[in-house]
């Protein structure tokens, strides 16, 4: 009687889980790419003083952090069709995680640049600076710091949730386990080595931002 | 140099300067003393615009601030503020603080700022300290980097906004003999303080404020020994 169900994983499934695990960097690498550049513009409307900036910024963050990534992708992938627009699979993806990451990114942003003092601006301002200038030289030099545990452990909570993405059957990490636990029911097995590169992936970022914390603390 | 004409400031409700005048000639010290709550401080913060005023006039150098075509900023650049609190930028040693304004700023090339930088600091007897971030400092060595920073823009003018009160009293002395050097060297400077020694010795003149009001002012002895108004005698009466 023939076998119809692998019993083992072989060769073949090693370079789907490769595929997998670099669809899901290309995703993570634009999609929060883009997010946090974006972030640092909604960040910086965020706190302007200016209500014309802020908020129409705070309404976006709102809407954005206030509805399931799920719903989201959802709306970028099903609706826009609808409006004409035909987004392929890997798009959506990408720009779902960068609208999310943009959101709560632009929070952690804003929270950095409060952050420091109006002691700072009076000193900055007072030699001469310009907005820009104290941005650049006196603010945000000292806001990354303070922006850094929370928009890793963003980032990081972000490249975990990008396994939502296999929904619509991008080919990310996660539907690669999906689809091998379907041929092999090798669930404990496939699932652990998923989760193994999600690891390897998310861990080093944190050792990253550790190192980075610290060479910064050395002014003190 | 400084010439402030009628001004009124309010914050919200409350009325901070009452129609207040003041003329400042080049190369004059003038000590500005009061109760806290004068609006001593308010005044030198608008002397370089990080307050407006809603009426009267601020003319610096012949430059009026609350002009719309005024360059604010090109008048900041000429007039150097030391704050109570120092606020050096805590991410840049004593150096980086120094160059920062004429870099950004004044968009001098780099060799020519460090140089100007390392003798401004000199100048403040923190040579050795070049290298150091404001944290390492003790209170008198970050506020003498932050006159260093001011003077580093080469200014016309310099307001001390209370430099000496937020320091353990042994630090105090040697900010006092970098500002003392600076009147000297004939700088016009526009001084709050509660120190009377140092009025007595560099002012040109002393301005007693209360209440949003220049009430009196005179030379230091003729302020200090023979007050003329009740609440001049009454607040001397309570620090001397």
């Amino acid at each position: 009687m023939p076998q119809y169900v692998q019993d083992s994983l072989n060769l073949y499934d090693a370079v789907l889980f490769l595929q997998g695990l670099g669809n899901t960097v290309a995703l993570c690498l634009i999609g929060l790419g883009l997010g946090t550049l974006i972030a640092l513009f909604v960040g910086l409307a965020r706190a302007s003083h200016f209500r014309w900036l802020s908020w129409p910024a705070g309404l976006y963050i709102e809407v954005i952090r206030d509805s399931p990534l799920l719903m989201q992708l959802y709306l970028v992938f099903f609706a826009l069709p609808l409006l004409g627009l035909d987004v392929p699979i890997f798009v959506a993806g990408v720009a779902t995680l960068m609208v999310n990451a943009s959101a709560f990114m632009a929070e952690i942003v804003r929270a950095g640049i409060q952050s420091v003092g109006r002691d700072q601006w009076d000193a900055a301002r007072g030699l001469g600076m310009g907005y820009p200038q104290v941005m650049r030289w006196v603010v945000m030099p000292q806001a990354f710091r303070v922006m850094i545990p929370p928009g890793v452990g963003l980032l990081i909570g972000l490249i975990k949730d990008s396994s939502i993405i296999s929904v619509i059957s991008y080919l990310e990490l996660t539907r690669v386990g999906q689809i091998l636990t379907e041929k092999t029911f090798l669930s404990f097995q496939v699932f652990g080595i998923v989760a193994a590169l999600y690891f390897i992936m998310c861990y080093p970022l944190s050792r990253l931002a550790l190192y980075v914390e610290r060479r910064l603390k050395v002014g003190g | 140099m400084v010439k402030v004409k009628n001004v009124n400031k309010y914050f919200g409700h409350l009325h901070v300067l009452k129609d207040l005048s003041l003329d400042v000639s080049k190369g004059e010290v003038v000590v500005i003393i009061g109760p806290s709550g004068s609006g001593k401080s308010t005044l030198l913060r608008c002397l370089n615009y990080l307050e407006p005023v809603q009426s009267g006039e601020i003319w610096i150098d012949g430059i009026r601030l609350d002009h719309r075509k005024t360059n604010i900023r090109a008048v900041r650049a000429e007039v150097g503020i030391v704050f109570q609190s120092f606020n050096l930028f805590p991410h840049l040693t004593a150096l980086r603080n120094v160059m920062l304004a004429p870099r950004v700023v004044r968009k001098r090339p780099d060799a020519e700022v460090r140089q100007a930088a390392v003798a401004m600091l000199t100048k403040v007897g923190l040579q050795d300290k070049i290298d150091a971030y404001p944290s390492q400092l003790s209170g008198g060595q970050q506020q003498r980097v932050a006159i260093a920073r001011a003077l580093a823009m080469q200014p016309k003018l310099m307001l001390f906004d209370e430099v000496t009160s937020a320091l353990d009293p042994e630090l105090v002395r040697e900010v006092l003999d970098v500002m003392k050097q600076l009147a000297r060297d004939g700088m016009t400077m526009i001084v709050v303080t509660h120190e009377m020694g140092f009025a007595r010795e560099v002012a040109d003149r002393v301005i007693f404020m209360d209440e949003g009001r220049t009430i009196e002012e005179g030379t230091a002895a003729e302020l200090f020994d023979r007050p003329q108004n009740q609440r001049t005698k009454e607040f001397l009466g309570k620090i001397l």
